[in-house]
């Protein structure tokens, strides 16, 4: 099974058509995120800066382990692993 | 007679209505919860569609749009950013929104500092490099909190004629529709910078402009400014008010003789003058002032302004309105004779439009 499931926070679903769960084919983070964006265009503007990167208080997490930890945007995501995207601890 | 307003804080957008005079206000909100909304716009001719330009601490900026007067909005596919590589970063946030008269152009002032136009609405985007790569730019530096242009006008009689403010960095104007652009500072005084009168590299608050005579008024970081030549030429207006710094300035629609403005206390300190939070109005186009504050705090107000934060509103006399970065809202329906307090305990207010009958 080549596909990944990707959770998203209340505050990004209607951006994504009121889905909590989508689905994208598998392959690295950028891959997946380029993914979405060209089924829900308004989603990756809200995880990716202008420059290409993660937003610095997005957090994306495969099983338990934050990405940025591990590769980053360039991280391999394996076929049927969920990856779960948080808003991290921040503001006032 | 005014009853409703859009009101855009550090927190969401609010809109307020009242069903007549002296009725009490409905509060409505926070809609775009969460968002800082910097600067709202209404389109010229499809009159009950807005854009606001909003911030989310973690999701970032982006534009909204609304075609019910505020009520639901959504969100824009693009927002203007300098090209890749230009400058330390793409993109922070829109702070300032114009349409032209005709509704054909509507301009975008970003942070970092630049001015953008789109020609669809907001769909698309162009870079205006005549000012965004001024070979002044060398001079323009981040103020506190911001890098941005804001407030752009157009003149009423020359759709070409263009001014904006850089914060900071000084004014500048076009009088070929953006295409090229010239400092426009001339006898405004740079407080924080060693030489007095610079040709660039003012702190610019705010430019305001008459919507028929063109007339410009300006609120700097060193004194209040009025300018009848399109802002070649700047004649200081500042004795008669208790301070010479401040953000917020606005001008009767209907007499552009008449203005307001919110003096504040010296740069370091940032409130209203003496803990009290005053109105002033002049009607002889900055010669004189008077304080006109009936129904304000005048004791231990220790509150700000914001540049977006006052607004008037036609009306025979002007209705004037204004937020402070402490919540409270205030408004006057004689012109700044009397005001009465419509809401107390809203977040940090960052803009205020009224919204036309």
């Amino acid at each position: 099974m080549s596909i990944v499931q990707v959770s998203l926070p209340g505050a990004l679903r209607p951006f994504a058509a009121g889905q909590a769960l989508l689905e994208v084919g598998s392959g690295t983070l950028a891959e997946i995120l380029l993914a979405l964006g060209q089924a829900h265009p308004q989603l990756l503007p809200r995880l990716l800066g202008p420059d290409g990167s993660l937003r610095p208080y997005v957090n994306v997490f495969l099983g338990a382990d934050n990405v940025r930890e591990l590769g980053g945007l360039t991280t391999q995501i394996p076929p049927g692993s969920t990856i779960t995207i948080l808003p991290a601890v921040a503001g006032g | 007679m005014v009853t409703r307003l859009l009101v855009g804080t550090d927190k969401g957008l609010f809109r307020l209505q009242r069903p007549g005079h002296g009725q009490p206000w409905h509060i409505e909100g926070p809609l775009l919860p969460g968002q800082s909304v910097l600067a709202l716009a209404r389109h010229p001719l499809q009159h009950r569609a807005w854009l606001a330009a909003a911030r989310h601490p973690v999701w970032g900026a982006h534009l909204y749009a609304s075609d019910d007067d505020g009520g639901k909005w959504r969100s824009l596919d693009a927002v203007p950013l300098h090209p890749e590589h230009r400058h330390a970063s793409r993109f922070e946030s829109v702070w300032g929104l114009t349409w032209s008269a005709d509704g054909s152009r509507l301009y975008a002032g970003i942070d970092p500092a630049g001015l953008f136009v789109s020609e669809d609405g907001g769909a698309s985007w162009q870079d205006l490099p005549g000012l965004n790569d001024h070979p002044s730019r060398v001079q323009w530096q981040p103020a506190r909190h911001l890098f941005a242009a804001h407030s752009l006008c157009i003149h009423p009689a020359h759709p070409d004629w263009l001014i904006v403010a850089i914060s900071s960095g000084g004014a500048y104007r076009s009088l070929d529709g953006g295409r090229t652009w010239h400092p426009a500072n001339a006898g405004v005084r740079a407080g924080h910078l060693p030489e007095p009168y610079p040709q660039v590299g003012h702190n610019v608050h705010r430019i305001v402009m008459h919507g028929t005579s063109g007339r410009l008024y300006r609120q700097c970081y060193t004194g209040t400014y009025r300018s009848d030549d399109w802002g070649q030429s700047w004649r200081e207006i500042t004795e008669g008010l208790p301070g010479d710094f401040g953000y917020a300035v606005a001008v009767d629609p209907g007499n552009p003789d008449r203005v307001f403005q919110v003096p504040e206390s010296s740069a370091d300190l940032r409130i209203v003058v003496d803990a009290r939070l005053r109105v002033f109005r002049s009607e002889d186009g900055g010669s004189s002032w008077t304080s006109a504050s009936s129904g304000l705090p005048q004791a231990h107000a220790y509150v700000t302004v914001l540049r977006e934060a006052l607004d008037t509103a036609a009306g025979s006399p002007c209705s004037v309105w204004l937020g402070t970065a402490t919540g409270h809202l205030f408004g006057s329906d004689d012109g700044g004779e009397r005001w009465s307090q419509l809401a107390s305990f809203l977040p940090r207010i960052l803009c205020l439009r009224t919204i036309p009958a």
